[in-house]
């Protein structure tokens, strides 16, 4: 039961996107079309979930029992550099229609703080290896449902007509707020 | 070929000067950062639970070991006389987590003076309810160190707050095994204090 | 350009985030108030500041191919250290701050101007073409933060500032507030901007 609540409550009460602000960047470049944004969404889901993974362990069976917690920052920085230009090789050898998918997204993900953020959030708020897993999942999807939604409205305003100087960011951040505002919504669901 | 060693050589010395400067800097600012947290994470909580002392229980805590973990001690002395001491300890069954309390326990009579949350992942509004100074000061204040603290439920002495069960137990756990601790190595407690 | 152009253009036309359209996330979460907005715009300054300066200084010595991954590791090493500074001498707004402290790293700003412009050019420029954007930076954040904090408590700096009969949107605390903020500025400053080039002012 518990678990049902920490997903609830990354993917939609507190979506790292709208709620917690991590992963800003590639969502106002990234989402103008629906088929980058579910790429994108995918890739993020992936990268997170293996990010998160990793990170915990090395800060759980390395990092505390060392006392070196003091240069977490910099270790989880590297293990995500390091591991997606891993994955970005690997997929090129052997998933070649996934690597044409996905394939461009990964670069960008390595600066994307929602990666980072959620590895950092695992550490910080103290989750046993099940709740890491549960927890990095479910904000993933929410962050790449909230894209996806994203995108689905960005598709829209190419036949508006919106005034140039609200083009691009400054409408996409007013739409985010928005969302977000909707989102704020789901925390009635949880009491 | 010379290009790969390069490569590795270059990334190695630089990785081995960030870690030398960062090893070096975090050494020379520990003691500081630890007095930080002391000042801004357990400070209110000391200030609270040992007011009234003639004494900087912060700047005379002391530290104990218990197994592998080093746990601080923070002493109220008056007229050469250890008054009371205050002890932080993690109690487990919160709901969002670890409930941190600050357990303070006189040493003439050994009874509880005081208890205080000092960081918890509680639901605001349900869980923190069970931590009001008014509701812990009348559950805890004047119990025995020695009694094994439990919720009216289980056949103890605390109310517990009704939907903040797990909150209550939480804090119950930290007051039982703060106590638990301190009447373990009292003397021990004591003498350390004195040579300070 | 002159020494002063690289400095001053991080308060004009590369002013991020809202010219320089990188950095979003600690924009956005860390301007509640003025003074988190102060003191994340001046860690950042500091973070982009030296690894500027080491990036630079290094340039002719880090191979191309594994350039990204050095620039990291200088970039995360500063970052850990205005950590332990933070933690060390401005306790409380490390708390504030919370884990955006360590976000810095991946802040787009930094890596953008290592790859961008201190790999490519002087010691002396890079300096400051990382302290103009930085302070920049600082000022987008301050200027944001402002404005949230006086609709939002109704403070600025924690002074109270609106009479009495003020009502405080806290909708501008929340995340909302935030987006639309930020993305009523970023349309204000564009108006303007076409106003001028059109002649109009």
């Amino acid at each position: 039961m518990d678990y049902i609540i920490l997903i609830i409550n990354a993917m939609l009460i507190n979506n790292i996107l709208l709620a917690q602000y991590l992963g800003n960047c590639p969502f106002l470049g990234v989402s103008k079309q629906m088929d980058t944004a579910l790429g994108m969404g995918g890739a993020v889901i992936f990268v997170i979930t293996l990010a998160s993974l990793i990170t915990w362990s090395i800060n759980q069976w390395f990092l505390i029992p060392l006392k070196l917690e003091y240069i977490r920052t910099l270790v989880f920085i590297l293990v995500i550099a390091s591991l997606v230009q891993f994955i970005e090789i690997f997929m090129k050898k052997t998933m070649e229609t996934l690597y044409r998918a996905l394939g461009i997204f990964l670069p960008l993900i390595t600066t994307n703080c929602a990666v980072l953020g959620v590895a950092l959030l695992c550490v910080k708020n103290e989750y046993t290896f099940n709740q890491m897993l549960a927890f990095s999942v479910a904000s993933a999807v929410g962050y790449s449902f909230a894209l996806v939604i994203f995108a689905g409205i960005r598709e829209r305003y190419r036949i508006a007509e919106i005034p140039k100087s609200l083009q691009d960011t400054a409408i996409g951040l007013i739409t985010a707020g928005f969302m977000s505002l909707a989102f704020l919504g789901f925390k009635g669901m949880v009491h | 070929m010379k290009e790969i060693i390069r490569m590795i050589v270059v990334t190695t010395i630089i990785s081995a000067f960030s870690a030398a400067w960062l090893g070096a800097l975090n050494k020379g600012l520990e003691k500081r950062i630890i007095k930080q947290e002391d000042i801004y994470i357990r400070g209110p909580a000391i200030k609270e639970l040992l007011a009234g002392a003639p004494n900087d229980p912060l700047s005379d805590r002391i530290i104990i070991k218990d197994g592998e973990k080093e746990i601080a001690v923070y002493p109220w002395i008056e007229n050469g006389r250890i008054k009371r001491i205050a002890v932080e300890w993690a109690g487990k069954g919160g709901y969002g987590g670890d409930v941190i309390v600050m357990t303070a326990v006189d040493l003439s009579n050994y009874k509880i003076t005081g208890v205080k949350v000092t960081q918890h992942k509680e639901t605001p509004g349900v869980g923190t309810r069970a931590m009001t100074p008014s509701y812990l000061r009348r559950q805890y204040k004047g119990l025995y160190a020695k009694t094994k603290i439990r919720l009216k439920k289980d056949g103890g002495q605390i109310d517990a707050v009704s939907g903040a069960t797990h909150s209550s137990e939480a804090i119950a756990d930290a007051v039982n095994k703060a106590t638990k601790f301190i009447l373990a190595h009292k003397d021990e407690i004591i003498k350390e204090i004195k040579r300070q | 350009m002159g020494a002063l152009r690289e400095f001053t253009k991080g308060f004009s036309d590369q002013l991020p985030p809202f010219r320089l359209v990188l950095g979003l996330c600690p924009t956005l979460a860390v301007t509640t108030s003025a003074s988190n907005g102060i003191g994340m715009g001046l860690a950042t300054t500091f973070v982009l500041t030296f690894s500027n300066i080491l990036v630079s200084l290094l340039r002719n010595i880090i191979p191309a191919k594994v350039r990204i991954a050095c620039y990291i590791v200088l970039i995360a090493t500063f970052v850990v250290t205005v950590e332990l500074l933070l933690k060390a001498f401005f306790f409380p707004l490390y708390q504030r701050l919370g884990i955006f402290v360590a976000l810095i790293v991946v802040n787009c700003i930094i890596l953008g101007r290592a790859e961008a412009f201190a790999s490519k050019n002087g010691i002396l420029y890079s300096t400051l073409d990382g302290l103009g954007i930085g302070l920049g930076f600082t000022l987008s954040l301050t200027f944001l933060a402002s404005i949230r904090e006086l609709l939002g408590y109704g403070t600025i700096f924690g002074i109270k500032v609106m009479g009495q009969g003020f009502e405080p949107f806290r909708f501008f605390i929340k995340a909302p507030g935030a987006f639309v903020t930020l993305g009523i500025l970023l349309y204000l400053m564009n108006y303007f901007r076409s106003l001028k080039e059109k002649g109009k002012i």
